[in-house]
C-alpha cells in the first residue's frame, strides 16, 4: 500500500493512503485547489491531534506575546496606544500560558525569535502592525478551532474571542472599520504562515 | 491579511459544496512550503459554510414598518397641529394599522416625534406622529411595482426581481390610484371566491370608491375570472390568478412598498 | 494530468468514512466516481442548498435559538439606525452591525432551511432613541451574544455547525469591542472570555421585555377592498 518516511505515525490513516498511492506531482486546478493545495480533511479530533494544533497556535500566540511585551517594554508608545499595548500583552502572556499549560510535556517548540523593528515604538507603524497580528490570530484560531476536542475548543474560542476584541479595538484606533464582514473566514495553516512571514517580523 | 478567495467557483458554491471541497480534495505529496519536513501536517481546516463571501452583508432593507399601538394622526410638523391625516389603531378589516416609518425624528419638549407614511389621497402623505403611538419596527426588503401599462406586477427583492405576473387593474371607470403606497394587511380563509385565497389591503384608495363602506382600499388580490387577466377590469384593485396571488403571498410582506405607475 | 477518481485512491474508505462524517453520508456514492479536480466535481459541488446535510435535532434547536437573538439585534440596531437619534459613532456603530447581524439572520437561516424559525415582534421601549442606554445594552448583547456561541460551539454535534459558529462568534466580539470603546469602557476586560448558559440570555432578553406579541396584520374577515 503505501510506503512512507518521516511522520507516518502523525498522519492519519487517509492521508497516508493518499500519499501512498498518489505519489508526487500536482493536480492542475480546475478552479478548486487553491495553489497550495489544501490537505486532507480527514482526521477526527483526538488528544494527540489536540497538542499538534495548540502546539501550532502557539506559534501564532509566541508573536503577538513578544510584539507587545516589546512595545510595552520600550515604552515609546503614549496615550491609549500605550494601554492598549501593555493590556493586551498581559493578557497575551496569559494566553501563551495557558496553551504552554495545555500542552505541558508534550510542548516541543521554543519562543522563536523576532524582529520588529520600529513597529513596537513607533505609533504609526505599529497601529497597522498590531491589526495585521490580531487578524492573524483570528483568522488561525477559527481555522483550527473545529479541529479540536471539546475541551480544547471551550479553550480555543475563549481565547480566539479575546483576540477578536483586540482586532476590534485595533481597528477603531486605525480608523478602520472593526468588522468589516459579517462572518470571519478561518485560515488554514500555509495562509497563516504565509501572513506570519509576511509581517517581516520572523527572523 | 488578505485571505484567498476561493476562485471560478464564487457565490455558486453552496454550504456543503464548500465542506465538499476540503473533504475531497487531495493533498498530492511533494514538498510544502510551510512547516519543515519534521514538523508534523496538521489537519485541515474545515471551510466554514459562513464564510465571508457566503455570507453578503445585511441588505438595506427596502423600508420600514411599525404598527400603531394607539390611534393617533399624523401632523404636518413634529407637535404641531395641523393635521395630514387620522392614523386610525385598526383597519377596516380588523387587523392592526402599520404605517411606514421614514428616516426622520425629532424632540420635541422631551417627546420624540418621528416621520411616517400613512394612506392618504391620491397617494401616501407623510407626516410626523409620537414616537410613542408606534411599535418596534420591522425592517422589509422587497418591493412591488404594478405597470398599468403592461398590465403586470412585478416584485423585487434587495435588487432582483424574484416575482412578476400580469394583472387586471381598474376599470377606466375606476381606476387603479397611481403612486406610492404599501401593503398593509394580509387576508386568507375567508369564503369569497371572487378574491380568491389570499388577498393584500393596501394604502391606496379608489378616488371613485371613497363612501365605501370599507374605506375603499385598494386590494391585490386572486380571482374567480382569470379570463379576464391581464386586462382593465377592475373597481380598482389588482387581480392575479390565484396561482399567481399564492405566489406572492409567500414573497411578500406586509409593510411591502408598492408603486403604481 | 492523470485523471484519478476518489475510488482508485480511497482503497480503505478512509476518505469516503472521513467524508460521510463531514457531509451525512449523503454524497459518498457519488464521489466515489467523481474525478478529483475535474469539471465533474467542479459542478458537482455547486451544490444546491437543499442537498446540504440535515441537522440533528440538537443542532437545529442551538441554531433556532441563536438565530432569535440574532432576530433582535438586528432588529434593535437597524432601528437605532433608522431612528438616528443616537450620537454619530454610535449611529455608525449601528449601521455597520445591523447589517452584519441582519447578515447573520441570513445565514443561520440558510443553514436551518425548513426549521428556520420567524422572527419575534419587538417593541424596544425607546432604547433605541436613547445614546447612553442604547450602547448599555448593546454592548450587553454582544458580550452575552459572543459568550453563548463559545457554549454553543462545545455543544453542537456537526463540526460543520460549529465552524461556521465560530466564523460568527468572532464577529460578535468585535462588535462588542467596538460598542465598549465608542461607550469608552475597557474593550477587552480579561484575558479570556468565559461562555455563559443560554438560561442567562433569556434572563437577559425577558428583563428588557423587548419581544411583544405580534401584531395582527392578518386577518380571516371578508375582504372589503373595492375590487
Amino acid at each position: 500500500m503505501s510506503s512512507l518516511g518521516e511522520n507516518s505515525r502523525d498522519l492519519t490513516r487517509g492521508q497516508l493512503l493518499v500519499r501512498g498511492v498518489v505519489g508526487t506531482g500536482a493536480l492542475a486546478a480546475g478552479g478548486i485547489l487553491v495553489a497550495g493545495l489544501p490537505k486532507l480533511a480527514v482526521s477526527r479530533p483526538s488528544r494527540e491531534q489536540d497538542d499538534r494544533v495548540l502546539e501550532w497556535l502557539l506559534q501564532v500566540e509566541y508573536l503577538q506575546e513578544a510584539f507587545y511585551t516589546d512595545a510595552d517594554r520600550r515604552g515609546a508608545l503614549d496615550g491609549e496606544l500605550r494601554e492598549f499595548a501593555s493590556l493586551v500583552a498581559e493578557q497575551e502572556r496569559a494566553h501563551v500560558a495557558e496553551l504552554e499549560e495545555a500542552l505541558g510535556a508534550n510542548k516541543s517548540s521554543k519562543r522563536p525569535d523576532f524582529d520588529f523593528g520600529d513597529a513596537t515604538t513607533n505609533r504609526d507603524e505599529f497601529i497597522p502592525a498590531a491589526v495585521e497580528l490580531e487578524e492573524i490570530a483570528v483568522s488561525a484560531f477559527n481555522g483550527k478551532v473545529p479541529n479540536l476536542t471539546k475541551p480544547r475548543v471551550l479553550t480555543a474560542m475563549k481565547i480566539v474571542s479575546v483576540e477578536a476584541r483586540h482586532v476590534g479595538w485595533a481597528r477603531d484606533l486605525a480608523g478602520r472599520n472593526p468588522a468589516p464582514q459579517p462572518a470571519d473566514s478561518p485560515a488554514t495553516q500555509d495562509q497563516t504562515e504565509a501572513a506570519m512571514k509576511n509581517t517581516g517580523f520572523m527572523e | 491579511m488578505r485571505h484567498t478567495r476561493r476562485t471560478g467557483l464564487g457565490a455558486a458554491f453552496a454550504l456543503a459544496g464548500l465542506l465538499i471541497v476540503a473533504a475531497v480534495a487531495v493533498v498530492i505529496a511533494g514538498a510544502s512550503s510551510g512547516p519543515s519536513a519534521a514538523e508534523p501536517v496538521l489537519p485541515a481546516s474545515p471551510r466554514s459554510a459562513l464564510a465571508p463571501e457566503n455570507v453578503p452583508l445585511g441588505p438595506r432593507p427596502a423600508a420600514y414598518w411599525a404598527p400603531v399601538l394607539a390611534a393617533t394622526a399624523a401632523h404636518q410638523e413634529p407637535a404641531g397641529q395641523a393635521v395630514v391625516a387620522d392614523v386610525p389603531a385598526r383597519t377596516p378589516e380588523g387587523t392592526t394599522n402599520i404605517v411606514l416609518v421614514l428616516g426622520e425624528a425629532e424632540r420635541r419638549a422631551g417627546e420624540l416625534w418621528v416621520r411616517a407614511r400613512v394612506p392618504g389621497e391620491p397617494d401616501d402623505v407623510r407626516g410626523w406622529m409620537p414616537r410613542s403611538a408606534l411599535g418596534g419596527y420591522t425592517p422589509v426588503h422587497a418591493r412591488l411595482v404594478i405597470d398599468r401599462k403592461r398590465l403586470t406586477a412585478t416584485l423585487w427583492r434587495n435588487g432582483r426581481r424574484v416575482f412578476r405576473a400580469v394583472v387586471g387593474i381598474g376599470a377606466p371607470a375606476t381606476p387603479t390610484p397611481s403612486g406610492h403606497f404599501y401593503v398593509r394587511n394580509q387576508l386568507h380563509r375567508y369564503r369569497r371566491p371572487f378574491y380568491g385565497p389570499v388577498a393584500f389591503g393596501t394604502s391606496a384608495r379608489s378616488a371613485e370608491a371613497s363612501d365605501w363602506p370599507a374605506g375603499g382600499f385598494v386590494g391585490i388580490h386572486g380571482t374567480d375570472r382569470p379570463d379576464l387577466i391581464p386586462g382593465r377590469v377592475s373597481a380598482g384593485c389588482i387581480r392575479m390568478t390565484n396561482r399567481d396571488i399564492l405566489r406572492l403571498a409567500r414573497l411578500m410582506p406586509v409593510g411591502t412598498p408598492v408603486r403604481v405607475e | 494530468m492523470s485523471d484519478l477518481t476518489l475510488d482508485a485512491v480511497d482503497r480503505s474508505g478512509a476518505i469516503a468514512e472521513a467524508f460521510d462524517e463531514l457531509t451525512g453520508g449523503t454524497r459518498a456514492d457519488f464521489f466515489r466516481k467523481a474525478v478529483i479536480g475535474g469539471a465533474a466535481l467542479t459542478a458537482a459541488l455547486e451544490t444546491p442548498a437543499a442537498a446540504q446535510p440535515r441537522n440533528t435535532a440538537k443542532d437545529v434547536a442551538i441554531l433556532q435559538f441563536d438565530l432569535g437573538l440574532e432576530y433582535l439585534q438586528a432588529a434593535m440596531y437597524s432601528e437605532a439606525e433608522r431612528l438616528g437619534e443616537v450620537s454619530p459613532k454610535t449611529l455608525e456603530w449601528s449601521r455597520v452591525v445591523g447589517a452584519n447581524e441582519r447578515g447573520h439572520v441570513e445565514a443561520i437561516r440558510g443553514l436551518l432551511g425548513r426549521d428556520a424559525v420567524k422572527s419575534p415582534s419587538f417593541n424596544f421601549r425607546g432604547v433605541t432613541e436613547d445614546d447612553r442606554v442604547f450602547t448599555e445594552t448593546a454592548v450587553a448583547f454582544e458580550d452575552l451574544t459572543a459568550a453563548l456561541l463559545k457554549t454553543q460551539a462545545v455543544q453542537v454535534d456537526s463540526r460543520r455547525v460549529l465552524t461556521a459558529l465560530a466564523s460568527l462568534h468572532s464577529v460578535e466580539a468585535r462588535h462588542a469591542a467596538w460598542i465598549r470603546h465608542i461607550a469608552g469602557i475597557v474593550p477587552a476586560a480579561d484575558a479570556f472570555d468565559q461562555p455563559t448558559s443560554k438560561a442567562r440570555v433569556v434572563k437577559l432578553v425577558d428583563s428588557t421585555n423587548f419581544v411583544t406579541s405580534a401584531p395582527r396584520t392578518r386577518g380571516r374577515r371578508q375582504p372589503g377592498y373595492t375590487g
